[in-house]
């Protein structure tokens, strides 16, 4: 059965995008990823223009985010300080995002730029999974237990504009999580993420935050972020197909609903490595897609956005 | 349904056939009529067929043609550099109809269309672009075509079976395209009569137009883009508390 998509003026089989959004909802209840980095490249591969998959994906980025952060909200897991702090640069950030999307969109170099950024950071994600799963496996197998500090000081300690964190523990400057934020928040408009799997480990291992308020943080800024994202791109670019991001939604709430219900019944380390292995080879197909010799070298556009 | 749109189309034909036995013995003339006036593009829109009907007591080859508006379109070629293939853009090409259909019943050629103003070689696209060269130009023109044609925008079927010639009674079957755009559709007819002069052309439009969700969040996607987007954002946020409030 095809719907047709309003803005991106296409058919698509709809049991496609719910089935799509359902296994990225399924994996993101299952081990906790947002799978907003898989979605967005599988609908590119799909045949989804990337201006409209991307700008579609803030959208659902902003459910996926509400619905994530609600959870830590009541569980008071959220250093709101960091967070407005964070949201500020972030701000700032997919503004910039918005723009540079423009640019790129009228040049045609926006599919180029959009393949190229997740081929590298899918190939980053896949290839730190398993390392980490390696030495997971190397440390219980050695029975080696690693003791950490809270954090490290370091340069950004000698920052102007230091202020006290106190849920988060930490005195540092607030340029730094700023900076993060910006560039956070510019990547999740030119590549319709949530930006968490960037956030996360800057959080922790750059800012030295306490891993229980890293991801309700990174979540609630996040809604913050991608209503900008979505706002702009809506707005100056026409490029959210709302029916599109609908569809992903529905599915990802059911698959995630149905993989955090059977988390615990699951091997994680073995779905882990699934995860990676699939992150690996999105990452590939991307690849392989921009180095093949096309079928057809010219293409034509309509200004509009469709054929 | 169906049935009553066939019953609708035999009492059509009929009307015209008596039509025809009338206006034997009196001045050449053709007549069309489309099955539908108005095709919407709704939310399970995978294209659509049209039926051209129609009449004629001139006796000759005759020539259906479907144009959509002129619009124009950016072309871009992929060039290689380094490893990866990358989008030039190369000009921008405009006054090209975005759908050009012809059905015919005999075999005629576009050099012979063109005598009368139809066909694709009838077209004279503009690219402003003073780099390139006359045929370069020619060349960029043909791969639209080319491009155009696979996506089922330009269709070009000659001596095939879907317009027939049954007592002066024609019709002829278009596929309209998923990817057709919203508009005013100009459809002709005539007929290339065999001492080679065409017959008065006949017109009529149809329209192609957005229904339900589709138009309305087409319309508001681009007509009021601020509304949408804060209408998106809202939505998308009523969602995600939804699903958060189920999952708590």
């Amino acid at each position: 059965m095809n719907i047709y998509l309003p803005i991106a003026e296409m058919s698509m089989n709809i049991f496609n995008l719910i089935g799509l959004g359902g296994i990225v909802g399924f994996l993101s209840g299952l081990l906790g990823v947002s799978g907003g980095f898989l979605l967005t490249p599988s609908l590119i591969l799909m045949g989804i223009p990337s201006s409209i998959a991307v700008a579609s994906q803030s959208a659902n980025v902003i459910a996926t985010s509400t619905t994530g952060s609600m959870t830590h909200i009541k569980k008071n897991n959220v250093d709101y300080k960091m967070a407005f702090i964070v949201l500020f640069g972030g701000i700032i950030g997919s503004s910039v995002g918005v723009w540079v999307f423009t640019i790129l969109n009228e040049s045609s170099q926006l599919d180029l730029t959009v393949k190229i950024l997740y081929m590298i950071f899918l190939t980053v994600i896949g290839l730190l999974m398993f390392w980490e799963l390696g030495i997971a496996k190397i440390r219980k197998f050695k029975k080696i237990v690693v003791l950490k500090k809270l954090h490290k000081h370091n340069f950004m300690h000698r920052l102007p504009l230091r202020t006290k964190f106190k849920k988060s523990r930490l005195y540092i400057s607030s340029l730094f999580p700023m900076i993060i934020g910006m560039v956070v928040g510019f990547l999740s408009a030119l590549m319709g993420i949530g930006g968490g799997f960037i956030m996360v480990p800057a959080m922790i291992y750059l800012l030295g935050m306490h891993t229980s308020v890293v991801v309700g943080t990174t979540l609630f800024q996040g809604i913050f972020v991608s209503i900008n994202a979505t706002f702009w791109q809506a707005s100056i670019n026409h490029t959210v197909d709302f029916l599109l991001a609908f569809i992903l939604i529905i599915g990802g709430v059911v698959g995630a609903r149905i993989g955090s219900s059977v988390s615990s019944k699951l091997p994680a380390d073995r779905l882990r490595i699934i995860l990676a292995s699939i992150v690996i080879f999105v990452s590939i197909a991307l690849f392989v897609d921009l180095i093949m010799p096309p079928k057809e070298i010219y293409s034509i556009v309509s200004p509009k956005g469709a054929w | 349904m169906k049935i009553f749109v066939k019953i609708k189309l035999v009492l059509l034909l009929t009307i015209l056939s008596f039509n025809v036995q009338a206006s034997q013995h009196e001045k050449e003339f053709i007549e069309i009529h489309s099955h539908k006036l108005n095709i919407p593009v709704s939310i399970g829109f995978t294209g659509n067929t049209i039926n051209i009907y129609g009449t004629t007591n001139i006796d000759g080859n005759i020539v259906v043609i479907i144009k959509g508006k002129n619009i124009k379109y950016r072309v871009n070629k992929q060039i290689k550099k380094k490893i990866f293939w990358v989008n030039k853009q190369i000009t921008e090409i405009k006054n090209i109809p975005s759908i050009y259909m012809i059905s015919t019943n005999k075999y005629v050629s576009y050099d012979r269309l063109n005598n009368f103003n139809f066909g694709l070689n009838s077209i004279s696209p503009i690219i402003d672009n003073d780099k390139l060269s006359k045929d370069e130009k020619k060349e960029i023109w043909n791969k639209v075509k080319e491009l155009k044609q696979t996506k089922g925008n330009y269709h070009f079927k000659i001596n095939h079976n879907n317009l027939k010639d049954r007592n002066s009674l024609f019709k002829a079957t278009f596929n309209l395209p998923p990817n057709i755009k919203i508009g005013e559709y100009d459809i002709y007819a005539f007929v290339i009569k065999k001492n080679g002069d065409i017959s008065d052309i006949t017109q009529q439009k149809i329209f192609i137009n957005r229904k339900g969700i589709i138009d309305f969040i087409y319309n508001k996607a681009r007509y009021y883009p601020n509304l949408y987007g804060l209408i998106v954002v809202l939505l998308s946020l009523l969602i995600g508390l939804i699903s958060g409030c189920r999952k708590n």
